[in-house]
């Protein structure tokens, strides 16, 4: 088997479609296409997109038999031909379909099972397709409802045919859980118009796509960096894709480059902890990286210094800094909101955190700035032409240099609200059509710099943690022995995220403490997979909102202040903003 | 299997999961990998890798996401290596 040719040999049309069936269509006509790799780079699959069109058409026929028109179906999101030939096969039917993740290792089962059971309620799904493997899981997760499991190469659909009836440019396309906590996950609704604008945005004006680009993967399809990012978009511009799964690349990231390497990829993307672990296990192969034009990083906050360490580490294999391309972008603006200029690298900015907590500007860090209190951002780049974009405070007036404030967009990429079954489409934006992005920034002259989130959110390589989830597991983990809760997180002065839970403690029994601090760290930890640092202060010291609220915020402040004494000794996690 | 604390995979086992390990709790059978040990979702992959390569084995996700206490480990170690 040989992987699809790089060069499509058609001529390249950058983006201008009003479906994705209609991408596809052209796409269909040359001889690129997706490929599917082994953890150990061994080629599995390889369709061109005239392969992948076909196959889609003959399962959109059956979907069409079998569902109503605009019926959502569930996609249980590997990395695979599977998947990519349902998605594909529900847009030419007319179907809307939602990917979903795939269970973690070690312990994920339970809490998966819980969240797919939420989703598949919240979208009121009529079918979920699941690939063989983790079918057990899915039967599992919806035993006691009507929901219909089919596999995900479609082998037990009925076998009738009906006719297909595609989206048209004013339809829906895709649903997509993005942000939202686990008890009430959101789902996002992508419209043929939001993704197309968005594609197009990404295409021309963004990675400033060329006959010659080919894409590499890791990225999961569930997400949109991945499912935009790098399936739709090099669809939509007619580039070959080499596609790793998400859990063969954290086993073995060095196939992702491999993969680039052998392919003389140029298009690749990942958060920054992706380049990190590329770094941490790096055991010396040969590698070409030299054809990488865009290195993109995006997904979480970018942190220079693990690209440094990337840098560092595979210059000697021809990788060239100046492919860095910092981008920012949100799903509920479909992907993509602004892009660093292509081949000048990382541009940083050194900031004294203490002044701009108490300022609300971001000033260069000087002689002045205490120690530790420095902080380096990394500029996200300009905003894509086709969007406008405003950094505003908090009486809705734009903002100039370097004064920190909400990000908020409007254009053809905002989605077209959040899905709930049997409630009317939620808006994303205010009437005036803008999208309170949650993100806070600055300008740095005509680049956008992102300083963090100004909802609760909490982004942890690359996902976001809700704090609720956090508050609640502790609760119950705890039991009466804990009041009320906060969860945030802090930065330390690499920019590195530590999740602190602030829990009001009635018992002051050293021994029963500390056995809560026990159950209720294992507990966070195996709901959100990420660690939590637990540590408890007095009852009713936690500070609210006018309206009796819990203000994470407040609490967050309070903390790197130091108003909260610490109820036990030594060991205490010290906040490094401002404190 | 009553004999896990016994066997070879166990004691390698520990071995890794000890190196990665944030807790510092004796690693018994029915310790909870990423629960008790504190240990995130990053890390868990360099552990799945670690035992993969000495094994020459592969976990099924379905398999890899019902794996919770050190005991399910071992067994499913046992199990894949037999086959």
């Amino acid at each position: 088997m040989k992987p699809t040719a790089t060069t499509a040999g058609i001529e390249l049309r950058a983006g201008t479609f009003e479906t994705i069936c209609d991408a596809l269509d052209y796409a269909a006509e040359g001889n690129s296409g997706v490929n599917f790799y082994h953890s150990d780079g061994r080629l599995m699959n390889s369709l061109t997109y005239g392969e992948l069109r076909n196959n889609a058409l003959g399962m959109a026929g059956q979907l069409a038999a079998a569902f109503a028109r605009e019926s959502r179906i569930g996609l249980v999101a590997e990395t695979s031909a599977d998947f990519v030939t349902a998605f594909m096969a529900c847009q030419y039917a007319g179907m809307v379909p939602a990917p979903l993740s795939l269970p973690a290792a070690f312990g994920g089962r339970k809490i998966y099972e819980r969240q797919v059971g939420q989703m598949v309620r919240q979208a009121g799904l009529a079918a979920l397709m699941t690939p063989a493997s983790v079918r057990d899981i899915i039967n599992s997760a919806l035993s006691g409802t009507s929901v219909r499991v089919v596999d995900m190469s479609g082998s037990d659909l009925p076998s009738g045919t009906a006719l297909a009836l595609r989206h048209g440019a004013n339809d829906l396309s895709y649903i997509q859980f993005s942000s939202g906590c686990t008890s009430q996950p959101k789902g996002i609704v992508a419209t043929q118009a939001s993704v197309s604008a968005n594609c197009r945005a990404i295409i021309q004006e963004g990675l400033q796509v060329v006959e010659g680009d080919r894409a590499v993967s890791w990225l999961p399809l569930y997400h949109d960096m991945g499912l935009v990012g790098f399936f739709i978009a090099p669809l939509y511009s007619q580039l070959s894709i080499d596609f790793l799964s998400p859990s063969d690349f954290a086993r073995r990231p060095g196939t992702w480059l491999k993969l680039i390497s052998e392919n003389r990829g140029t298009l690749s993307y990942s958060p920054s902890f992706g380049y990190e672990l590329c770094a941490r296990r790096y055991r010396g192969e040969v590698l070409d990286l030299s054809s990488w034009r865009a290195a993109g990083i995006g997904g979480d906050m970018v942190r220079s210094e693990a690209l440094s360490a990337f840098t560092q580490t595979f210059a000697p294999s021809g990788f060239d800094p100046s492919a860095f391309v910092s981008s920012y972008g949100l799903a509920e603006a479909t992907l993509a909101v602004s892009f660093a200029p292509l081949r000048a690298g990382l541009r940083t900015d050194d900031i004294d955190l203490a002044r701009m907590q108490t300022s609300g500007r971001a000033l260069p860090a000087s002689d002045l700035t205490f120690e530790g209190t420095a902080r380096r951002f990394v500029s996200s780049g300009r905003p894509l032409p086709s969007l406008d974009l405003r950094i505003v405070n908090d009486n809705d007036e734009a903002l100039g240099d370097r004064q920190v404030g909400r990000i908020i967009v409007r254009g053809p990429s905002i989605a077209a609200g959040y899905f709930r079954v049997n409630e009317p489409l939620q808006p994303l934006t205010n009437e005036d059509g803008w999208l309170e992005t949650g993100d806070l920034g600055y300008w740095n002259e005509d680049e956008l710099v992102i300083t963090g989130r100004s909802k609760d959110l909490i982004l942890w390589n690359g996902r976001n943690i809700w704090p609720q989830d956090i508050e609640g597991v502790a609760q119950e983990a705890g039991g009466r022995n804990i009041a009320r809760s906060a969860a945030f997180d802090v930065q330390d002065e690499n920019g590195a995220i530590k999740i602190l839970l602030l829990a009001e403690c009635r018992s002051r029994d050293e021994a029963v403490r500390a056995e809560l601090r026990r159950d209720i760290s294992a507990a966070t930890r195996a709901a959100t997979g990420a660690p939590v640092s637990v540590e408890f202060v007095a009852i009713r010291s936690l500070p609210t909102t006018s309206s009796g609220k819990l203000s994470r915020a407040a609490a967050r402040i309070g903390f790197l202040a130091g108003d909260f004494v610490p109820q036990r000794q030594g060991n205490v996690v010290a906040g490094t903003l401002g404190a | 299997m009553c004999n896990v604390q016994d066997s070879h995979v166990f004691e390698n086992v520990s071995k890794i999961l000890k190196a990665h390990a944030h807790a510092d709790i004796l690693i018994t059978p029915d310790v909870r990998i990423s629960a008790d040990l504190e240990i995130d979702s990053v890390e868990i992959f360099d552990i799945v890798m670690e035992i993969e390569d000495i094994y020459d084995i592969s976990f099924p996700v379905e398999v890899a996401s019902s794996i919770d206490t050190v005991r399910d480990l071992v067994e499913t170690i046992g199990q894949l290596t037999n086959v």
